[in-house]
């Protein structure tokens, strides 16, 4: 596997998003590139508002208003995704790259039984007959183990629990055969025995069908368990990239290190947490030169002035870190 | 040693009425028969998923519900069916910090003005200046600083919100506190802040948590003894140590082997992974309430309810494996 | 230890009290610049209520002070608009301009009065409903429904003609027909804040019922009655002059906007000015509380707050 040269899906190049809002203009995203390997699952790991959610928004160009992709290009196949129009945008959404929400009903309609839905989303995006997409319908229903599949294609969302809910939501997700899967905490809402079993799934699913996917979560026990690739961000930065095995057991930026040990772990006895000083910046005037630090015990003087550049400080593992820079 | 809180057999249930033109009464029982015991100065941590009952369960302790069965103990005075006047005497010495901290805080109120509502109700204070020290030492043992005392809670952020929550659970220096899920909606390094001034704060003033949450990894840090919840009954009570190093409970152990480990190298160890949802609380399974998702689930469990039994000194199950 | 001195921390909690009157006020500004209607009724009320406050101090710098009352002027009766009287004269030769500009004070004075009254028993009713519950609340909603099921202006005409004649009978008898929609709606504000955290934090801290209402759910469940009241200004003032105009409010020479109207009425179409005037002024009064109260909705209630989202980053 290490040996293969691998494929590049999708490439994020300088990527600014920016949301205009009353108060001043939010930087959610600021200058971020990312690339996206074919099949792997690759998570983005931040707090609230470093603006993960975002830019998992912005590849599908939903970014809500009053943001806007301000600059930069996304590069899917070939053609940059921010310059496409509606039309050509909506052939891609739903049918090559899909996305599964936090909240499963804000992907299904609860006047319209479930099967229903479904196969219109099939008919639409994939162009088959009724028949056909029923088909299709019943497989995915199939693949994500839900109990009774021909049932529960006659049932309405409100009588199924959110667990099954969300295997609904991935059915959909994956019925279309999608290039790329965009998951926004898909397992956040769901109880831990559930969230278990729904990110196992998911896993298997996108090996099955050989489909990439890009895990937005909050959770970094989430993202170990099931990653291959791990991204995190910080005030709109990306600020490390790589491997999930050599970010978890050599993490290098100051804010990784600080939050993966500030974590209570259940497999570990802890007197004390660690934690990080201080609070999350302002994305409306974020700190100048490296935003993470006014809370870097690390920080010096060029950090405080500079923004530091991404560093391949080891074999496919990026940090955005002075601490990093070839003397 | 007595325990400062003592719950016997507790029920607690809710009358919901569903179906818009036909009405149909269902009894949900939110808390069936739960018994517990908190020594001063220790942290029991309520663990369970969404539903189960621990929220209720800790709501009922403080009497902001009525029981529907059962005993509550506090510091050896029935408080089970005190009247509210009987009550107002007691509540000094008990608070509660929620899990939702912007619906938690009035937002018309200063911080000052809040964290002093309890001293204010209780007229813990004689003189302004007294008042005015309580609230700002209360400030700065939740780790605020005392400029915040101006603030209103839309100018802050969640983990200040919290803390200011707490500054009001610990200003009239009370002996028992329900922790609901305090540091839920928090991000990680702003739990990780809180918990510890939590703790800081039970060793400084020796209070008695009641800790309640659905994250094991969060119990296993803040508790030192741990009760299980699964649909309204404690399914595995025990000392933290053996509870989470020798679960016994078919759930117990599902529930440890799905929480998630920041550790990518122990992906591949061995879980248990549940199939199917909860019961629903109105229309419980009968003898076990956790056979239909229990993979050693024998004849017996579908039909007997199974006992809390003691399988080691103070490790209780309730289950029949080990009868 | 000592952290503060009391006096100084009541100091800064009045100053803290003060910051955030000033940035909600200047968020109104913001708000109000982006909506031209609501400055517009804005300007109009604040026009209408400095007006009425003139009327009040120094009710002798209107051009014909002594027109307020009845006095006669044979040579001027139903003079048509000049110089002198910009707005003409009425039957009894009187400056119609003097009585429409001293209208606005008995107009607002009264429409306000109403709502005053409304609003306060509206609120003692709606919050005891919406905080106790259980078979207070249903006696309390079926004595407010039993109100709505009466048309408005029929209950307050039947009222108004017991009582009698006069201003302040019509006062409350549109008070009695007002208050059941501020009941319901401070009930159904009142139900939802009930369900706050810090509503039940106030209870486990051992709060009483009293206080609990007072400090912690009416003030969060005001806003919307009170928007609602300004909006309802207008057609109280609309309200009050159909009474008028039915010779049920303001008795004759007080000018009252509808009673002129309704005195008026016999001479139209050929002396117009005398109901056109006045009824301009109702136009413009009830306008004037429309625009401010849609727009104090916009400001206040975030529902209905344009643009506003939570954003998601």
């Amino acid at each position: 596997m290490e040996n293969l040269k691998k494929s590049i899906l999708l490439s994020i190049r300088n990527l600014h998003v920016y949301y205009y809002t009353p108060d001043g203009v939010v930087k959610a995203v600021s200058g971020v590139d990312l690339d996206v390997y074919h099949g792997e699952i690759l998570a983005l790991v931040g707090e609230s508002g470093c603006g993960k959610t975002t830019l998992g928004y912005s590849i599908l160009n939903l970014v809500p208003p009053p943001g806007r992709i301000v600059s930069g290009s996304i590069i899917f196949e070939g053609r940059d995704l921010t310059r496409l129009s509606r039309k050509e945008l909506d052939e891609i959404r739903g049918k090559e790259i899909t996305m599964i929400f936090q909240d499963p009903m804000a992907s299904l309609n609860p006047v319209f039984r479930i099967g229903d839905q479904m196969i219109d989303v099939v008919v639409h995006k994939l162009r088959v007959d009724k028949a056909e997409a029923r088909k299709i319908v019943l497989n995915a229903l199939k693949a994500v183990r839900l109990p009774n599949p021909e049932e529960i294609m006659h049932r309405y969302p409100h009588e199924l629990s959110g667990g099954m809910l969300q295997r609904v939501v991935i059915a959909m997700a994956i019925s279309t055969k999608p290039k790329l899967v965009i998951a926004d905490e898909p397992t956040t809402a769901l109880d831990v025995t559930i969230q278990a079993a729904i990110l196992k799934l998911l896993v298997e699913l996108a090996r099955e069908i050989n489909t990439t996917v890009i895990l937005i979560t909050h959770n970094m026990g989430v993202v170990a368990e099931v990653a291959d690739r791990v991204a995190v961000m910080y005030a709109g930065h990306i600020i490390e990239v790589g491997n999930v095995f050599d970010v978890f057991s050599k993490p290098l930026h100051p804010y990784t290190k600080g939050l993966l040990s500030c974590v209570p772990r259940v497999d570990i006895e802890v007197e004390a947490l660690p934690t990080i000083g201080g609070d999350v910046p302002s994305l409306i005037n974020p700190p100048p030169g490296c935003r993470f630090h006014p809370r870097c015990p690390y920080a010096s003087e060029k950090c405080r002035r500079e923004e530091p550049p991404m560093i391949e400080a080891e074999p496919d593992h990026f940090v955005k870190c002075w601490l990093y820079a070839k003397r | 040693m007595e325990p400062l809180v003592k719950v016997e057999n507790l029920r607690k249930y809710f009358v919901v009425t569903k179906g818009v033109i036909i009405k149909k009464r269902k009894v949900v029982r939110a808390v069936d028969g739960v018994s517990f015991e908190i020594y001063p100065g220790e942290t029991l941590g309520l663990v369970g998923e969404s539903g189960c009952g621990k929220s209720t369960t800790g709501l009922t302790i403080l009497r902001a519900y009525k029981p529907d069965g059962g005993r509550i103990l506090f510091d050896g005075k029935d408080i089970t069916y005190a009247t509210e006047s009987e009550l107002r005497e007691i509540r000094k010495y008990m608070s509660i910090v929620f899990q939702n901290p912007y619906s938690s805080l009035n937002p018309r109120m200063s911080v000052f003005d809040i964290v002093a509502e309890p001293l204010r109700i209780h007229k813990l204070y004689s003189t302004k200046d007294e008042l005015v020290d309580a609230v700002f030492k209360a400030l700065e043992d939740a780790g605020l600083p005392p400029e915040f005392a101006y603030r209103y809670p839309h100018e802050l952020s969640g983990g200040q919100r919290q803390r200011v929550a707490i500054a009001r659970a610990i200003v009239t220096k009370p002996k028992f506190i329900v922790l609901d899920e305090p540091t839920s909606s928090l991000d990680v390094s702003v739990q990780a802040a809180v918990l510890n001034t939590l703790k800081d704060l039970q060793r400084k003033y020796s209070i008695t948590y009641l800790f309640i949450s659905h994250d094991l990894s969060v119990v296993r840090f803040m508790s030192h003894r741990v009760a299980v919840m699964y649909a309204g009954k404690i399914v595995e009570y025990a000392n933290k140590s053996d509870l989470f190093e020798k679960p016994m409970h078919p759930y117990t152990k599902a529930l440890l082997s799905a929480v998630p480990v920041a550790d990518p190298k122990k992906r591949f160890r061995e879980r248990i992974i549940l199939s199917g949802d909860p019961p629903d609380p109105a229309n419980p399974p009968p003898g076990c309430r956790f056979h239909p998702r229990c993979p050693f689930a024998s004849d017996r469990c579908r039909k007997e309810e199974p006992p809390m039994i003691e399988v080691e000194p103070r490790h209780f199950v309730r289950c029949w494996l080990y009868a | 230890m000592t952290y503060a001195s009391a006096k100084l921390v009541m100091k800064e909690l009045s100053r803290a009290r003060i910051r955030k009157l000033k940035m909600e006020l200047r968020y109104a500004l913001i708000l109000l610049k982006r909506s031209p209607l609501t400055l517009a009724g804005l300007i109009i009320i604040g026009t209408l209520s400095v007006i009425a406050l003139i009327c009040t101090i120094a009710p002798q710098i209107l051009p014909y002070p002594e027109d307020i009352g009845s006095a006669t002027h044979p040579e001027l009766l139903h003079c048509p608009p000049s110089p002198e009287h910009p707005f003409g004269c009425d039957y009894l030769g009187r400056d119609v301009l003097t009585r429409v500009i001293y209208g606005t004070k008995i107009s607002l004075y009264a429409g306000a009065l109403v709502v005053l009254l409304g609003l306060s028993l509206g609120t003692l009713i709606g919050l005891i409903a919406g905080y106790v519950g259980g078979i207070v609340d249903d006696v309390l909603m079926r004595i407010t429904d039993a109100f709505l099921s009466i048309p408005g202006l029929v209950l307050a005409l039947a009222i108004a003609a017991t009582l009698g004649r006069g201003l302040m009978n019509a006062i409350i008898a549109l008070a009695v027909t007002w208050w059941p929609w501020y009941a319901r709606l401070v009930r159904s504000c009142t139900l939802a804040v009930k369900n706050e955290l810090f509503v039940l934090a106030a209870r486990i801290m051992g709060a009483r019922s009293i206080v609990i209402m007072l400090k912690h759910i009416l003030p969060n469940a005001l806003g919307p009655a009170i928007i609602n009241a300004t909006l309802d200004l207008g057609f109280a003032i609309l309200a009050l002059a159909s009474l008028g105009f039915l010779g049920l409010g303001a008795t004759p020479p007080t000018p009252e906007w509808g009673a002129m109207i309704s005195e008026a009425r016999k001479y139209l179409p050929n002396m117009w000015w005398e109901a056109t005037f006045p009824g301009l002024m109702i136009f413009l009064a009830v306008l004037g509380f429309n625009l401010l109260g849609d727009g104090l909705r916009d400001l206040l209630d975030p529902k209905f707050r344009r643009g506003a989202r939570v954003w998601r980053i």
